[in-house]
């Protein structure tokens, strides 16, 4: 009995996610070393940056596992910013512009998935493509200037700018979660929900799996596939709104890398690259990872650009150890070449 | 017959490439002046240099994302040597910015080949590391005022003919091209790109080193990105980390209209020479019409998008012109 449960532990840690010892490991490594890392003013603003990250590398997180990749989610990210903020400074309501900024974000991912799926363009370049599509339509829209909000007339986007708690310590840090962790939990929790109650979860896998065997079950893998697109789409277009409200204004540029940081969260989770393999909440703490790197190593005093390529080097690691942990997993039926 | 239907694909490239000068010329009406023209012919000798340095990876079967920020580094890391004031020979930053190109490019082609990794991960990743030891080496500033010696590669005005200027970069890019034509086309290494693109698995049982050709792939692609790191500075007379950041686009729009196919194995050196002039000239006919360049890369996104559709459109078409020979033979012959 005792060794039973022993095993399910061991079982249990086997699954967790790669990200999830990383992120122990370097938490506590930066708690100890960097001062002031471990502070809930820090923590607080680390939780919020990173939130945008989270719900991107999600979107990111189930292309990967149908054996595609979203690089347009950075480009989303910068457009439906500035359509929600032209939409609110032509004077439209703020709930509408918000939901009308949602829409286009979809209507993108569905051109994506029109693209990659009818055009049977590569997912990478198709997106990659799409990219500058929407780096110029965002230029475009915004004359290439940041669009501030109003300070009136939206209601709705001051009262989620607020915070849920603040909790003042005696040393004088403040722990503060604001409604737009709220929105992200709920936005994640969905998308985890929707992953493991629907077959949308089961048919994405089988799409990264093994297409054929898919479409021979009669999946109708066309439009799982190009379903996915709109969800990345919905997903990036929600970080959008995001970044509207914590940097209280759109930017065409605001963006730009967000699809390189995803994708490196993504791998961090274990997002297997060939498809079929990784998870949403590997994802999210790949994110985490990510932005516990940044945030630790900037109060450390490295330089960004620093950091940077240390980021492109935890990429290439990570993808590293997945194809370790998949060769691992699959030791019994090692196929000889 | 069928053989030359199949060739007419071949050529889509140059098509194309009328197609557009003959709408352009409708629409700007300065647009076929030899000034004009000489401009954009000297702006696409830039451009089919980023191309080859694509296509040699493509013609593999993988791709190379970090060019733009290949040419920032090596420049950037040769950039004091460069300068005016400086007294090394100039033939030295010169090879050092080969050197360092090749080794980033070496890099690629390692992650690629021993880890595994996707060559579009695996240079997406080195684009950002490369571009930032580029900012790290030099931080804000700017190199500013490169030795004549070199800047006369890239702006020398050889001579005039009817307003017609025949340019350095002109003269330097078809000898390039020359160059890389023959390696490509002419030499065992060449086929072997070829043949690891079009079928790995046949290329590696037929006794190709797959895994060394695609190294060596990338390691050309890395050189080519240093010549044209050195091209590019000599043009603007100033060596920075923001060299190019978005040289990859032009690279991937470049290589795929000129005809090579993202899966490997198809592609030229003389498609990309016609690639390299549609983007000059579409890029000139947009400035002409005073069209924004956000707008522009928006549109070279698109033009992405469709020329690998229509790359494997052709492809696929011309398959079957292949393919439907012998069967309709056949078919005759019972009749």
């Amino acid at each position: 009995m005792k060794k039973d449960s022993k095993r399910s532990l061991r079982e249990l840690i086997r699954l967790l996610p790669n990200s999830t010892y990383i992120f122990v490991v370097l938490f506590i490594a930066f708690v100890a070393f960097i001062p002031n890392f471990g502070s809930a003013t820090n923590i607080s603003s680390l939780i919020g940056q990173a939130a945008i990250l989270m719900i991107l590398s999600s979107a990111m997180s189930v292309a990967i596992i149908t054996g595609g990749i979203d690089l347009s989610v950075g480009g989303i990210v910068s457009l439906v910013g500035v359509v929600m903020a032209q939409l609110v400074g032509h004077g439209m309501n703020d709930v509408m512009s918000i939901l009308l900024g949602l829409a286009f974000g979809c209507l993108f991912g569905l051109v994506n998935g029109i693209v990659v799926v009818k055009l049977k363009v590569a997912p990478f370049i198709a997106t990659f493509g799409m990219q500058g599509v929407a780096y110029g339509l965002a230029n475009t829209l915004s004359d290439s200037r940041a669009l501030y909000m109003p300070d009136e007339g939206v209601p709705v986007i001051k009262a989620l700018q607020t915070n849920l708690l603040e909790w003042m310590f005696p040393s004088g840090n403040i722990l503060t979660i604001s409604v737009q962790v709220l929105i992200t939990i709920v936005t994640l929790m969905l998308l985890i929900l929707f992953f493991k109650k629907t077959v949308f979860g089961t048919y994405i896998y089988a799409l990264g799996g093994n297409r054929e065997a898919a479409k021979l079950s009669n999946i109708r893998t066309d439009k799982w596939n190009i379903m996915v697109y709109v969800i990345t789409g919905l997903l990036a277009s929600v970080a959008a709104l995001l970044m509207l409200l914590r940097i209280n204004s759109a930017q065409p540029t605001s963006g730009d890398g967000l699809e390189f940081q995803a994708v490196v969260a993504a791998v961090l989770g274990g997002n297997y690259l060939a498809g079929g393999r990784g998870s949403i909440p590997g994802a999210i703490l790949g994110a985490l990872v990510v932005y516990t790197v940044r945030n630790g190593l900037s109060l450390a005093g490295v330089n960004a650009n620093m950091i940077m390529v240390v980021l492109g080097i935890v990429l290439v690691l990570g993808m590293v150890m997945n194809e370790v942990a998949v060769r691992g997993l699959s030791f019994g039926d090692r196929r000889k070449k | 017959m069928m053989r030359d239907k199949g060739r007419i694909y071949d050529f889509s490239t140059f098509f194309i490439l009328i197609a557009i000068i003959i709408a352009f010329s409708i629409f700007g009406n300065s647009f076929l002046k030899a000034g004009n023209i000489s401009n954009i012919i000297n702006q696409a000798s830039f451009l089919a240099i980023i191309g080859v340095a694509q296509l040699v990876v493509i013609l593999t079967g993988g791709i190379n994302l970090s060019i733009g920020s290949i040419m920032a580094l090596s420049t950037v890391l040769c950039g004091p040597m460069m300068l005016r004031e400086s007294t090394v020979p100039v033939i030295v930053p010169i090879i050092l910015t080969l050197v360092f190109g090749s080794l980033v490019g070496l890099l690629n082609g390692f992650m690629v080949t021993k880890l595994n990794i996707p060559a579009f991960l695996a240079t997406f990743a080195t684009m950002y590391v490369a571009r930032g030891a580029a900012w790290l080496y030099i931080g804000q500033g700017v190199y500013y005022g490169i030795k004549e010696s070199i800047r006369f590669w890239a702006t020398g005005v050889l001579f005039e003919v009817g307003g017609f200027r025949v340019t350095m970069p002109m003269v330097v890019v078809t000898v390039f091209l020359l160059i890389i034509w023959f390696v490509i086309s002419k030499t065992n290494l060449g086929r072997r790109l070829y043949f690891t693109g079009s079928n790995t698995t046949a290329a590696e049982f037929s006794g190709v080193p797959t895994k060394r050709i695609v190294v060596i792939a990338h390691v050309l692609s890395g050189l080519i990105s240093g010549i044209a790191g050195i091209m590019y500075v000599a043009r603007i007379n100033a060596a920075d980390a923001n060299l190019g950041t978005q040289y990859h686009f032009d690279a991937i729009s470049v290589a795929l209209i000129g005809g090579a196919v993202m899966s490997g194995g198809v592609g030229s050196i003389w498609g990309v020479a016609g690639g390299a002039l549609i983007i000059a000239v579409i890029q000139s006919g947009m400035n002409n019409m005073q069209i924004p360049s956000e707008v522009q890369k928006a549109f070279l996104g698109v033009v992405i998008i469709f020329a690998v559709f229509f790359n494997n459109w052709f492809q696929e078409k011309k398959m079957k012109v292949g393919d439907t020979q012998p069967a309709k033979t056949k078919s005759e012959a019972k009749a």
